[in-house]
Parts: structure tokens; sequence; C-alpha cells
């Protein structure tokens, strides 16, 4: 489930009415709201008294001249640095006693407990859609187009107008989700970085659309498009097998070959319009979600496919954006 | 636990469901003490009650159960893919507009006269829903909350209502976003007639929102409800459920039945470790109408019946 902030308001009109009694009925009620309960801490006992301190140091002594004068180990003068000392002979060098060297605090802490005999999971990586707004960007990139809307009362008066029948009654195009999303993980050696990201992302979608909605297959399109589920060794031509239905949104999660390695081989743009045309024939919208900057999309594609940005500074609103590309792209034909 | 409590469901009455297998009356429900709290906070709180769960524990039939013992009308919409947030306060009806356009005996009236009230309309002022359902031709679902059969013996005694929302994860996502103000303040504008339906303060409904987990609903919508998951029950709760719902079949045999059911189980199933309520109860329908009369028999019934019944999900099922 989604990240749930819950309401104080609610947890204190609760209390209030029920009057819990007890612990278990507390901490039910506040779980019921989304709050973790958590228990009273027991009384703590008084802290212990503070351990006798050292006594402090005698404050330095003032040089004093009467002190001086009562202690004759101090009856020398200590030797005064003076600035004007012209004397230049050279001194004899005694070594001076060695002098224990104070232990830092660190050197009496405890030895270091030896390493664990599991190695760590390294730390999560970071997302590249900001994980609270990822809802928002799927549900408007993965909205079909589906004429269940209102009345399209233009349509109607040009119907009358013209003095034709009607053979349906005209609706306008809204948005829809329903019909299913087919996620396309791109299998090329330039999305290898971004693996972890696809993973998460599919995750999202299953999440968003509906596990029982959400087919995902990986495809390459180096030669031709083949695509599968499993093994890749078992993968078959896209469009023999794997097209979905109209109405069906694809979403590619590629990057349309822009961090390829010199001599790899890749998808050209070309086999990329080629593929979104024949979707688009076969009613099939197609988004792409793209890991780099937008100066970077092939021009080609910019004006055919709908491309979002996958990055943390991409919104519901910029991938709305990307589907208006959609609706002009369609019309007002559908899908 | 001890509180206050706003519902406290009495002990529930034994029913026969030997014939209907959704029992949608809300009797023999077995009511656990998270549950019993889940209802009061929603009612304390007034905010709707969101419960999910698997498929069969009984998300559903709670609402029946809570009107039930609260003597509520019930009132019930199964969400589809297609239903929208509007859906469910209004309806223009646009085939009777334009049938009413193209009929030189009719006029077209104002867009109010085709704005048919929806299920939440219903529910929060019934009166303004009746009229305005008369004065919109009496088309559309009648969101009465009161079966025929109801009318004659046990009314329904308060004016609120208890709301179904079903499976509202397979909505589209905006759905939920857009039910917010409605469900957080229990109105909301009727724009063709520009008129607010507003909830009364002493019959507010209570709504029950039932959810497969089949996709995630929003972060606020989820802080505007009490969230209750009902947890698969287990052996001794879901003997007890069969002992209100087949009060006929002996303790012995509901016994002897779970423990075929969950001897069965494939090695190899991937799922769950236990049947939830209504397999269970589907099998215990399935050996008192097939005529097991003796416990040999049932045995045998039961050992095949079980991969229908209940380990369905398996693709080795032992047979």
């Amino acid at each position: 489930m989604n990240e749930r902030l819950p309401d104080f308001g609610d947890l204190i009109r609760a209390f209030a009415v029920l009057r819990p009694r007890d612990e278990e009925a507390r901490r039910e009620l506040a779980s019921l709201l989304g709050f973790d309960y958590a228990r009273p801490r027991p009384e703590v006992a008084p802290a212990p008294a503070p351990l006798p301190l050292p006594p402090p140091p005698p404050p330095p002594e003032t040089p004093n001249p009467q002190s001086s004068i009562l202690h004759p180990q101090s009856a020398t003068p200590p030797p005064q640095h003076n600035p004007f000392n012209t004397d230049l002979r050279p001194s004899v060098l005694r070594p001076l006693a060695p002098k224990p060297e104070p232990v830092p605090e660190w050197g009496t802490a405890a030895p270091l407990a030896p390493p664990p005999a599991t190695r760590a999971e390294p730390p999560a990586t970071e997302p590249l859609l900001v994980p609270r707004w990822t809802r928002g960007i799927l549900s408007a990139a993965l909205s079909g187009r589906s004429a269940e809307g209102e009345i399209d009362i233009e349509a109607v008066v040009r119907t009358i107008g013209n003095a034709r029948p009607f053979r349906s009654v005209p609706r306008r195009f809204v948005p829809r989700f329903g019909r299913g999303v087919q996620v396309l993980v791109d299998a090329s050696e330039s999305m290898a970085p971004f693996a972890g990201d696809q993973e998460w992302l599919t995750e999202r979608i299953r999440v968003v659309a509906g596990r029982d909605r959400t087919r995902v297959l990986g495809i390459d399109g180096s030669e031709t498009f083949i695509a599968g589920e499993g093994s890749r060794f078992e993968w078959t031509d896209y469009f023999e097998r794997f097209v979905p239905l109209p109405g069906v949104v694809a979403i590619l999660l590629t990057d349309l070959g822009i961090g390829r390695m010199p001599l790899a081989p890749w998808t050209t743009p070309g086999q990329w319009l080629s593929f979104a045309a024949a979707l688009r024939k076969r009613g099939v919208p197609l988004v792409a979600v793209v890991p780099y900057g937008r100066e970077r999309w092939p021009a080609a594609l910019r004006r055919v496919i709908p491309i979002v940005q996958w990055d943390a500074g991409t919104t519901a609103r910029s991938a709305r954006r990307a589907l208006e590309t959609r609706l002009r792209q369609y019309g007002r034909s559908g899908p | 636990m001890k509180y206050t409590k706003l519902f406290n469901p009495g002990k529930p009455s034994a029913v026969d469901a030997t014939l209907v297998a959704d029992q949608s009356d809300g009797h023999g429900y077995v009511f656990s003490d998270r549950i019993v709290l889940a209802v009061n906070t929603a009612m304390a709180t007034g905010r709707p009650l969101l419960v999910r769960g698997d498929s069969g524990t009984g998300k559903s039939s709670l609402a029946a159960a809570i009107a039930t013992q609260l003597r509520r009308r019930k009132l019930e919409r199964v969400i589809s893919s297609r239903t929208e947030a509007r859906d469910l306060l209004w309806e223009i009806d646009h085939l009777r507009r334009l049938q009413d356009a193209h009929d030189s005996q009719s006029k077209v009236g104002p867009p109010g006269d085709y704005a048919v009230p929806g299920i939440l309309w219903w529910a929060f002022h019934r009166e303004s829903a009746e009229k305005q359902y008369q004065r919109a031709g009496g088309t559309g679902p009648r969101y009465e909350g009161v079966a025929p059969q109801e009318k004659k013996k046990s009314a329904p005694q308060s004016e609120a209502a208890v709301v179904l929302l079903d499976e509202i994860d397979k909505a589209d996502p905006d759905l939920p976003n857009n039910l917010l103000v409605p469900l957080g303040s229990l109105k909301f504008l009727v724009e063709p007639t520009q008129e607010w339906v507003v909830a009364k303060p002493d019959a507010a409904p209570l709504l029950v929102i039932t959810s497969n987990d089949e996709r995630e609903l929003p972060a606020a919508f989820l802080r505007r409800c009490v969230e209750l998951v009902i947890e698969a029950p287990s052996n001794e709760q879901l003997l007890l459920i069969a002992e209100r719902r087949f009060p006929k079949i002996k303790a012995a045999r509901r016994k002897r039945v779970l423990d075929l059911i969950l001897g069965s189980k494939p090695a190899d199933w991937q799922g769950r470790d236990r049947p939830v309520p209504a397999e269970y109860l589907d099998a215990l329908r399935a050996v008192a109408n097939l005529d097991a009369e003796s416990d040999a028999d049932a045995d045998e019934l039961l050992t095949s019946l079980a991969p229908l019944l209940v380990w369905k999900a398996s693709q080795n099922v032992r047979t």
C-alpha cells in the first residue's frame, strides 16, 4: 500500500468518543488510523549518584617573588627567553628521559567486533523518479483513450446540421486506465546500468495499473523486434506474438540508444519510428520512458513518440504533457 | 479490549446457508474484536471503513452484517473499471434527453430534469434523492436499501444507511481522489441543478469500501479512511463460522471436512496454508447438498472436491 499520512484529528476524535480503557484497545485503535502506537515507557529509576570526581588540579601558580624565596628548588629563576641572545655557540644536546605518552580516548575503547559471516546487502539505490510522485506520473502517462466521456455536443450539432443519422451516441474521448498496460523493458546493453531502475519502475507500474492488467516483456530491437517473458534465448518476434489488444498502453523503458557504446548493436531511431507506427496502426498507444535529458533525445522521435523523462524532476504535469503529444497524434479518433 | 462501544453486535443468529452461496442478508457473521473496534472507530470519526484482505474472507458481507446489526438500510454498488466518481453522485440520462429532443410531443427540460441520483445521493439524503428520482422520470437504479421481502418483517429502523462500495481497486486511479470531498465532508454539489446534497447530521451514512489490493490507493484517500485488514481466520474461527452458517451439520462432520481440506493440500501448492471462509463454506455446502450421508461418503467426496473448491491455484493439483 501507499505511504499513509495519519490524521491526528481522527485519533483525538476516536479517543474522545470511544474512550479506550486498556492498553490493547489504545494500540489497536491507533493502528486502525495509521499510527504506530508506542507503549508508554516504564518509570525510569532515579539515576545513581555520580562517581566522586578527582580533586581539581591546583590552580597554576602565579609568579610570586616571595614564594620562590620560600621554595629552594625554585630559587634559581627559570631561564627566560632572551630575544636578543646573540650567543651562537653550539650547545650540547642531551636526550630527554622517555615520558609515557597519554593514551587517547579512542585507544581505550573496546576492540572492533569481528566482521559478520554474511555480507551485508548494499544500500538500496535511489529511484530515478520521486516515489511520492510516481503514482501521479504513471497515472497520467499510462492512461489510454476511450470514447466513454460526456456526450460530444459539437459532434451532435455537426451531425444534425448535416442532416445525417446517428449511428452511435457521440461521446468525448477520456483517458482510461482499464484496458491494461504492456511494459516493454529494453534489454539492450546500454540499458544495463538502469536494470535496477527498470525493475523498480516495473513493480510500480504493476502496483498502480493492477497486476492482472500488466504484462511485462523484455524487448530487443537491435535487428528485428524480438520479445519474451523468460530466457532471452526463447524470445520470438514481437509483432507475431505479443502485440496487445487495441487500447492497451505500451510503455517502453528505454534509452533510445542514447547511451550505447560505439559499434555495439542498437536500435536506430528509424527502427523505433517504424515500431511506434506499427503499434499505432494496431490501436496501441506507445509511451517511452527515457533516463536521459530532453536535449539528448533523437530529434526524429520527439514529435512522434510521447517521451517521459525518467528523472527526479519529472512530475505528473510533465507526464501529462507527453500524453498531450499522444492526443494530438491520435486526434479525435482515438484510441 | 475495553472502550465505549457505539456498535456492539450481539451473538450472531444461526442461519441455514445450505442453498445460498454468498449470504447478503448479514446474518450469521462472526465479528472479531478487531472488526468491532474498526467499525466503532469509523463511526466515531465519521470516516469510511476501508476493508482489505484476501478474496473470500468476508469483506463485502461485513457491510450487510453491520447494517443488520444496526438495523440500517444497506446500499451497495460494485465498482468497475468504467465507474467514475461522478456516477456515485449522479448521472445524466443523455438518451432520455436526446429522445425528448426528437419527440415532438415532449419538451426538452433543463439539465436538472435528467440528473439521476447516484448511490451516495441516496445515502446522504434519501428524501431529496427520491424527489430528484421522480423529476428525472423514474429512470436509473433506485437505491432504497430495503429489499422487498424485508419491508414486511425486519425493516430497518434507522434512516441512516450503510453503504458498500465494493472493489474500489478496480476503478481508474482518479476515482478515489475524486471522492475525497464527498467522503470527507459528506456533501457534494449537483452541477445540473446547482443544489447541494448534504448528509443529515443525525443520519450520516457509514461507508464500507472494499479492496482486493490489485491497485494501490492514493495516500490522500487512505488518510481519510479507517483501514481494516481481515486476516485469514484460524481453524477455530473457521469452525465457529461454520457453526453459525450450517447449524444442521453435526459439529464432528464440520471438523472432519476442515481436516480433510487441510490434509488434501498438494505439497507443491504455492499460496495460502488454509482455506478462506468462503471456500470452507462451499465445501460444507457441497457435502450437505450432494447427499453425503455417511462420513465415508463425505470423505470420498471431499477428497475429490478439495482441488475444485479450495486448492484451485495449483497447476499440479492432486486429484
